[in-house]
């Protein structure tokens, strides 16, 4: 994230702690696509991903007082809560399906394959990018989550730390890892080898 | 000398550019419509939402209730098979109670912070 971006950020977050719907709109416009593509991932639930990040942006607005420039950059700090939400989702999720709230069936991990594709991979190779997505749901959560904060949220490995709570070296690993069982389920490795 | 640092030098190369080609696929298969429009109407809606019934009751018996809510916790945590710290180090307090209280009645919205005097 750019300086500019960040300090514009923090200018919002500091207008919406007075009440200003218009520097939360601001703010949505700028990171809502981001955190909606990662949760969305994650989560392999396009709904509850929408949840999740409604939720982010109302922890945001109700806590925007709390927001401290000099502790976090804003996005670090949306995703954070984004972090937090997608675990507590996934906790309540597996919990209700043990005691039977939920069909199991509901919580499959394939729903959202039917996502309307944007230009940009309508003529791709749809085929492969579901076998990506495949690879990306069957990652252990952790690396899932890091591999998406890095390639989909872009930020690097000091603010996937913080935004996870874990040490950049642990950040590291799990990036390492996720993209080798990538490169393996999803036959990169093959074409790199020949 | 020389060419093993070359040689080094061509392996983190080659494993940069696989890990920008893995990002690349990640990117592709997460790409998708959004309407922040639609994201920002909804959060509007929302603004004024009541705090769950259980969190206006926390002023008053939150001691209670945070005991209630460490008991439901460890069930929880044993029928999921999560061993204790596993939870303590993923979450913060707010979020570990939220879990807890939040299990019983599927309660979307975890605690408030400043109503239970805990810090995010």
């Amino acid at each position: 994230m750019s300086d500019e971006t960040q300090q514009e950020g923090a200018r919002l977050i500091a207008a919406m702690a007075t009440g200003n719907r218009r520097a939360l709109g601001r703010l949505i416009a700028l990171h809502g696509r981001g955190l909606t593509l990662v949760a969305t991932r994650y989560l392999s639930r396009e709904d509850e991903a929408e949840e999740i990040v409604q939720d982010t942006f109302l922890r945001a607005w109700r806590h925007a007082g709390r927001y401290d420039p000099a502790k976090a950059k804003v996005l670090t700090w949306l995703y954070r809560i984004t972090v937090n939400l997608c675990i507590d989702r996934q906790r309540r999720n597996a919990l209700r399906r043990f005691i039977g709230f939920e069909d199991v069936a509901r919580n499959g991990t394939f729903e959202v394959e039917d996502l309307q594709p944007t230009a940009e991979t309508r003529f791709g190779d749809q085929a492969q990018l579901a076998q990506v997505r495949t690879a990306i749901a069957g990652l252990p959560d952790r690396q899932r989550m890091a591999l998406l904060l890095s390639a989909v949220g872009e930020l690097d490995n000091p603010e996937i730390a913080e935004a996870m709570r874990i040490s950049r070296g642990a950040v590291e690993q799990l990036l390492v890892r996720a993209r080798r069982t990538l490169r393996m389920t999803t036959g990169q490795d093959e074409d790199i080898r020949q | 000398m020389t060419e093993t640092r070359d040689e080094k030098a061509q392996e983190d190369t080659a494993q940069e550019n696989q890990a920008h080609e893995i990002d690349a696929l990640v990117r592709a298969a997460s790409d998708r419509e959004t309407d922040e429009t639609a994201i920002y109407y909804k959060v509007i809606g929302r603004l004024d939402e009541r705090p769950a019934i259980w969190t206006a009751m926390l002023p008053r018996f939150g001691p209670n209730l945070a005991a209630a809510g460490f008991a439901s916790l460890m069930v929880a945590a044993g029928f999921m098979g999560y061993a204790l710290p596993d939870l303590a180090n993923a979450g913060t307090d707010e979020q570990i109670l939220a879990l807890a209280f939040g299990l019983s009645d599927g309660i979307g919205d975890p605690l408030v912070p400043a109503a239970t005097g805990l810090v995010e």
